[in-house]
């Protein structure tokens, strides 16, 4: 018991860089507005995003008969719960699979059970991030139209303390199944397994839910309380039920039965955890350390293909193979991309929706509603390309591979260039997907959807440029693990912040000059972005050599 | 060819210098060991001779350009090969030495002749469509040293070199340098194996601290220290005090 403390003590420690913080920021006293600036960062972030939750929390409940709070309630749970489920996928991959202390820990004489919960431990803390700005608003909201009394307070804090358990669990026993299945060595393959998997989730849970809460209910029935919706919807995962009634129900028996099978039932999820890996994990982790080879002379094949390139070009297919051959990057930059148009069209093909059929009438009889939705296609496509993270990661990316770009003998404005190109190349790509869609859902003529790729790549451009500047100029090179070179990374979502200004620039625009510019609109919007596209990319260049020259390679 | 001239580094600012004041010549043709225990700062010397840490006070000349003033010209004459070769996993090795050989600049004809010459040479020519990630330590040290002679560099600066290598291996590189030196051109290396450093050195230099306690060919060094003594025990001598 005392090994398994000190071990997770310092996996706490060196999956939060918490030493490498306390080295810089305490005894070494440099850059100590970092955290201060993530502090307010993350507070502010979790406070909007927490207090848009609460508002809407607020506004459910107000406008809802009692008789639907509890089902309001169980929705956030389930959706807390399932936003557990996909980040505990994540975090275990990652700390099983990707993790390089493994190879320190296993010869080490520790229990198998000990490694398994340290790592679960850590995947737990980061589990709670979903209810603090998801959950706990919505209690707060729910407390205030249904008072909860001190027993309803008590019950939902341990609700609140339960909730990620189950579903980590679960991601936990996939995660090492599905590990054993196909072995560590073909762990990039996991991760494509398991996003897919995350998708088709998505997809299914939405469907579940539209074809649940849109489908031919008797409100009135409902409201005689002669269905029970909570327990109709909630029986895809009895949990959610246990934990809404545990709290909506506190102070009665009922109420107490839940909270009790909760209990048990989280006790079970992570013993079944611990005990499926201590069967699984060992053999899928062995397993996966052996290297089958085959060899081939250097024959004339391979030899044929060293053919001289130029060096932009060159520095270009470094920067596709590297960020393509690695899974997690790819997926975490393009993932929005699939399930996006997957979920507007899923529901499209599949019939009933009313929402996308209200929307092509609508737009049919508005006369702007070409505008509007080359604008929002476009919107898109820029959004996508800002939040892939391929530009504003692309210097954290080398990590410890910089010292080869730092020593070749090619111009930092070259290399920022074709990491600039290999972003466009990105955007491009997303656009062919999104602009198909937009195709097929609404059949626009020609120069419309050219309008749209067109704004939507140039609109792009400004935020990717000054988030590669950034990148430039506070590199995150010291990962060990290639998502935390664009999960940990606080530069990853700078593009957004700059895009964040420029998008209501355009809206405004769109507002004002819209009676004004007529069918001018879209070629202003245009040449407006392009204006800022001029910029960002001169400022960027002009600064490359500078900011590339003041990077170290330490390690 | 190389050249470094009051030379300081620290790590943190106003801390200690790991480099401290270090003047040092290499001449043209020279193969030069550079030694001192753990710790003495060779690693940080190189980075700053190769351009990934900055000095904070000196300069360094590399074939005739200072490395701050023109940095593209002193990497073109560089080949260098890092302490630990991280190399891109995800790259097949030939797709490595092609790019390493584009943004040299080098023809079609001669990389092809140079990497099949280097490639059989260092036994990974069987290797070469494989991804890096699947290579050994010392397939990698050997795979970065092949690049880092595609472009025939006037001088080569290696880092521990030998680590990993086996005897084979370690024997063909010492040919290697040798050839290399005998083309008229410079090898600058660090090592921790003195045995090495006797035979094949032309000169060697001893860091301490960051200062460099001791230069010069192996007889200038025994002249110094008693008669007779192996680099062995007057590096032991030296860095003792
Ligand atoms: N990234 C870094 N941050 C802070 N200090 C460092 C860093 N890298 C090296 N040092 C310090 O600089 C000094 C010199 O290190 P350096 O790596 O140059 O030594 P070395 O002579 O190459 O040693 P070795 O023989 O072990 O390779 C050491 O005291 C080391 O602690
Ligand atoms: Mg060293």
């Amino acid at each position: 018991m005392k090994s398994f403390w000190r071990l997770l003590k310092v996996t706490v420690l060196n999956y939060f860089h918490i030493s490498v913080m306390q080295e810089t920021y305490i005894e070494q006293r440099q850059r100590q507005w970092e955290p201060l600036l993530f502090g307010v960062a993350i507070v502010a972030g979790a406070g909007i995003v927490g207090g848009l939750v609460f508002t809407s929390a607020q506004l459910l409940l107000g406008g809802l008969p009692p008789q639907f709070a509890e089902l309001a309630l169980m929705m956030f749970v389930l959706a807390t719960q399932f936003m557990a489920l996909g980040f505990g996928l994540a975090s275990l991959i990652s700390l099983f699979y990707f993790s390089q202390d493994l190879s320190v820990l296993v010869p080490l004489p520790l229990k198998e059970w000990a490694i398994l919960a340290a790592k679960f431990v850590v995947a737990a803390i980061t589990e709670y991030l979903p209810p603090l700005v998801l959950l706990l608003p919505m209690l707060i909201a729910y407390n205030q139209r249904l008072p909860l009394g001190l027993w309803g307070i008590l019950s939902a804090l341990a609700v609140f303390l339960l909730l990620p358990l189950i579903p980590l669990s679960l991601a936990g026993v996939v995660t090492l199944t599905i590990m054993r299945g196909i072995g560590r060595r073909h762990r990039d393959t996991l991760i494509v397994v398991a996003s897919l998997l995350s998708i088709a989730g998505i997809l299914v849970f939405q469907f579940f839910f539209q074809s649940l809460a849109i489908g031919n209910l008797d409100v009135g029935e409902v409201l005689q309380g002669r269905i029970d919706l909570v327990a109709r919807m909630g029986s895809m995962f009895p949990p959610s039920v246990w934990a809404t009634r545990a709290i909506s129900r506190a102070g009665e028996p009922d109420g107490l039965f839940n909270l009790l099978y909760l209990i048990l039932a989280s006790i079970a999820a992570v013993s079944a955890f611990l005990l499926v890996g201590q069967r699984v994990f060992y053999s899928g982790l062995i397993g996966g350390e052996e290297r089958s080879r085959q060899r081939t002379a250097l024959d004339a094949k391979a030899l044929a293909r060293a053919v001289q390139k130029p060096a932009l070009t060159a520095l270009v297919w470094r920067e596709i193979r590297l960020f393509m051959r690695m899974p997690i990057w790819v997926l975490n930059g393009f993932i929005a991309i699939v399930i996006v148009p997957l979920s507007a069209l899923f529901p499209a093909f599949a019939g009933g929706d009313m929402g996308l059929g209200q929307l092509t009438s609508l737009l049919a009889t508005n006369p702007q509603g070409l505008t509007i939705l080359v604008l929002i296609f476009a919107a898109l496509l820029a959004a996508f390309s800002v939040i892939n993270t391929v530009a504003s990661t692309a210097v954290s990316r080398e990590g410890k591979h910089l010292w080869i770009s730092k020593s070749i003998p090619v111009a930092a404005v070259a290399q920022v260039k074709a990491k600039l190109i290999f972003a466009l190349i990105c955007t491009t790509a997303t656009g062919v997907p999104l602009i198909a869609t937009f195709a097929l859902l609404f059949s626009p003529d020609f120069p419309a959807l050219l309008l749209a790729f067109a704004l939507g790549l140039v609109a792009s451009i400004a935020p990717q440029a000054l988030g590669l500047a950034f990148d430039l100029w506070r590199p995150f090179l010291k990962w060990t693990t290639p998502q935390h070179a664009v999960k940990n990374n606080l530069n990853a979502v700078t593009p957004l912040v700059f895009a964040l200004p420029l998008g209501a620039i355009s809206y405004y625009f769109y507002l004002w000059m819209r009676e004004p510019l007529g069918a001018l609109l879209l070629p202003a919007l245009l040449g407006l972005h392009l204006v800022a596209a001029g910029f960002s990319v001169h400022f960027l260049l002009a600064k490359a050599a500078e900011l590339y020259e003041r990077i170290e390679v330490t390690t | 060819m190389l050249s470094i001239r009051n030379v300081s580094k620290s790590y943190v600012k106003d801390g200690v210098n790991v480099v401290d004041n270090l003047n040092l010549e290499v001449a043209p043709g020279e193969i030069f060991g550079f030694l001192g225990p753990n710790g003495a700062g060779k690693t940080t010397t190189i980075k700053m001779t190769v351009g990934l840490l900055k000095q904070d006070k000196g300069s360094i000349t590399v074939n005739g350009h200072d490395t701050r003033q023109n940095p593209l010209a002193t990497k073109s004459s560089i080949g260098y090969v890092p302490d630990n070769p991280d190399l891109y996993d995800k790259l097949r090795a030939i797709e490595y030495i092609n790019f390493v050989a584009d943004v040299y600049g080098i023809g079609t004809a001669v990389r092809q002749q140079r990497l099949l010459r280097l490639a059989r040479m260092f036994e990974i020519h069987d290797a070469m469509s494989d991804l890096i990630g699947s290579f050994s330590h010392g397939m990698k040290q050997k795979l970065a040293l092949t690049a880092a002679l595609i472009h025939e560099p006037p001088l080569l600066i290696l880092d521990e070199p030998m680590v990993g290598l086996d005897p084979r291996s370690a024997h063909l590189f010492k040919e290697l340098m040798n050839e290399h030196c005998s083309q008229g051109k410079t090898v600058f290396f660090s090592t921790h194996i003195l045995d090495v450093a006797e035979r094949l050195c032309h000169r060697v230099g001893i860091l301490r601290r960051g200062r460099l306690i001791a230069c010069g060919t192996m007889e200038e060094l025994r002249q110094a220290a008693t008669a007779e003594s192996s680099l062995e025990s007057i590096f032991l001598g030296l860095t003792e005090k």
